[in-house]
């Protein structure tokens, strides 16, 4: 970008929406200005802050100005067209100019103003069904049960469709619009538990039925069950959820028991924008199924897209998605796939900044997108590196951020050093972690990891369970995210 | 770089979360603090993690400050029960009188109540009668 077309975030400073009223800018004004006032706060950089504030002031108080400065924004693509829009959230605005790397924080938190959710989003989903053989008994019953549950909860205007496999791939119930339920009951009902898995099939299968019913301006989604490893097609089904990703399909890999393939479940959520989730008993299917689809209603557009860029020098550590549970997006490979577009997105990013001299730098920017072009977003991190300048503390919420997204890490590690056989290591670390959690007062998956750092110490391995109960004990730290509140 | 107080891993600064062990690294140190009596050249030794109050203990009235002047003469001195209270923000330290009845002054500026002001190794507070220099590093 160049010199004379950057001007500050303006909304940011004030930490306001551009949706916000003249009354609330002046009220953040007030907050803020005591809090940077150099007779306050004699911080290294105040100074500087508190000259940036009055400066947003004066252009956001006065209405013709502020009029100019959106436009402005607009023409940068930065101006929400539409009430969707960004908070940014920086660990700090300013640092001091190190002759080493440091550590940066950037916190990017999506709003959606509730009176946007546009009427007309109807849901089209497909539920793909895991009946392998191992499903017989419950595990078939109370997902049959779960798509019930679905079912039931469509409204005038929603596409369903369901599709089940096992080595291959039987569409139950075609995308329609009009379902006679109790014919659609019958249908699902007579699905049989037998044969092998071949999950490829299954995503296959529902990708068309959901293309069938046409995907544009709907929320699109996969709800996709397995409950054991898929057999020689993970390739495929990767390459699969990539397209439904690119296509703006996320897919919500729901992994039931403790048999199935968590790299491949995470894969599939990962490329496809869509979440992983883990239920361990059948009962759960039903409530895990209808809390997927409340979620889906809050959404404004079926997913979102983000291509992120960095200064030169600068690198990211990690990029990583908060709701609903901690996911590792790989910014390496623009671009990564966000899931659907609703109030609780919020994105967190780790970045080294390289020895810098004293100045202004725009460290980071983003294009969130949507794939059908209904929605666009651009963003950008900045950051003030002065002489002498003291690293305050960093602001809560980037706090929180930190502290989940380091966990997560940690339990990452653990998993990495157990790969390599390296049992004592991965121990000691799932020690750390389980004390690391006990501090969090996340007294029982502190427990289990505790006593599965011992079992790892003397087998080299974890029980199936502990090991699944971890892994998405600590992306769901502090459960019930606010999407699953409502 | 940063070390870890818990592990021993080197971060680079500026870092929240450990990368080696994820405990919070940005919780800065706590602050030896040491209070010498001008008049009587007496000195208390505390830590500052978050916050010190000084004052004159009053089990019955639960009032159980971090620094007692009961011992020193606190009474005659025209010492509140909570007098002051000095805390961190990062590595900066900040006294904010509690509302006392004779005053706290930094430097011989009186402080208003309740409004913290950033307070310096070796600055001179004064509480009611009692004139203290402060310092920030062990003794």
């Amino acid at each position: 970008m160049r010199k004379e077309d950057f001007k500050p975030d303006y909304y940011e400073i004030l930490e306001v929406s551009p949706f916000a009223t003249q009354e609330e800018i002046k009220k953040a004004y007030k907050r803020l200005v005591k809090k940077y006032h150099p007779d306050v706060n004699r911080a290294a950089g105040t100074a500087y802050l508190f000259r940036r504030l009055q400066e947003a002031y004066e252009v956001l108080s006065d209405p013709q100005q502020r009029q100019k400065y959106d436009e402005w924004l607009k023409a940068q693509g930065s101006y929400p067209e539409t009430p969707l829009w960004m908070e940014v959230i920086t660990s700090h605005r300013v640092l001091p100019s190190l002759p080493e790397p440091q550590a940066w924080y950037v916190l990017i938190k999506l709003r959606v103003e509730p009176r946007a959710i546009p009427a007309d989003r109807a849901l089209n989903i497909c539920l793909v069904i895991d009946r392998s053989t191992s499903m017989k008994g419950l595990g078939i019953e109370k997902a049959v049960e779960a798509a019930e549950v679905v079912l039931e909860n469509l409204r005038e205007g929603d596409v369903i469709s369901v599709v089940s496999f096992n080595d291959r791939a039987q569409v139950m119930l075609p995308a329609s619009k009009k379902l006679n339920h109790r014919e659609a009951r019958k249908k699902l009902r007579s699905i049989k538990a037998e044969g092998g898995t071949e999950m490829a099939r299954g995503i296959s299968a529902g990708l068309s039925e959901l293309m069938k019913a046409g995907i544009f301006r709907t929320i699109n989604h996969m709800i996709l069950l397995t409950d054991g490893n898929t057999y020689g097609d993970e390739e495929e089904c990767i390459r699969l959820a990539e397209e439904a990703g690119r296509r703006g399909i996320p897919i919500t890999a729901v992994g039931m028991g403790t048999a199935w393939n968590e790299e491949l479940l995470d894969a599939i959520a990962t490329k496809s924008g869509g979440v992983s989730l883990f239920v361990i008993y059948p009962n759960l299917l039903p409530s895990a199924f209808l809390e997927r689809v409340k979620a889906l209603r809050s959404a404004i557009a079926s997913s979102l897209r983000g291509e992120f860029r960095v200064m030169n020098g600068v690198k990211v550590k990690g990029l990583f998605r908060l709701h609903p549970g901690v996911e590792r997006l790989s910014p390496d490979r623009a671009p990564v796939y966000i899931g659907p577009v609703r109030d609780s997105i919020q994105l967190f990013m780790e970045l080294t900044i390289p020895p810098l001299p004293p100045g202004e730098y725009e460290i980071a920017s983003w294009e969130l997108s949507e794939p059908q072009g209904l929605y666009r977003l651009n963003g950008r991190a900045s950051l003030k590196l002065a002489e002498g300048a003291e690293a305050g503390e960093a602001p809560a919420e980037i706090l929180q951020a930190a502290e989940k997204v380091a966990v997560f890490k940690l339990r990452e590690k653990v998993w990495d050093e157990m790969k390599q056989g390296e049992r004592e290591r991965a121990s000691h670390r799932l020690k750390m972690l389980a004390a690391r959690l006990a501090e969090m007062g996340e007294t029982e998956l502190s427990a289990i990891a505790g006593t599965e750092a011992l079992k790892l110490a003397q087998t080299g391995r974890l029980s199936p369970e502990g090991q699944k109960r971890i892994l998405y004990g600590t992306r769901f730290l502090a459960l019930l995210p606010p999407e699953e509140k409502g | 770089m940063i070390r870890c107080a818990h592990c021993g891993a080197e971060n680079l600064p500026n870092t929240l979360f450990c990368e080696e062990c994820a405990k919070p690294l940005m919780k800065s140190q706590a602050i030896p603090v040491r209070l010498v009596s001008v008049g009587e050249g007496w000195e208390i030794k505390v830590v500052l993690e978050d916050e010190i109050i000084i004052g004159r203990q009053d089990p019955e009235r639960e009032i159980r400050p971090h620094v007692d002047l009961n011992d020193y003469g606190g009474l005659e001195k025209g010492i509140s029960r909570r007098h002051l209270r000095l805390f961190r923000k990062g590595q900066e330290v900040f006294a904010e009188d509690l509302g006392s009845v004779n005053g706290s002054f930094l430097n011989n500026r009186r402080l208003l109540s309740f409004v913290p002001e950033p307070v310096h190794s070796g600055d001179e507070l004064r509480l009611g009668g009692e004139v203290l220099q402060i310092f920030f590093e062990e003794g």
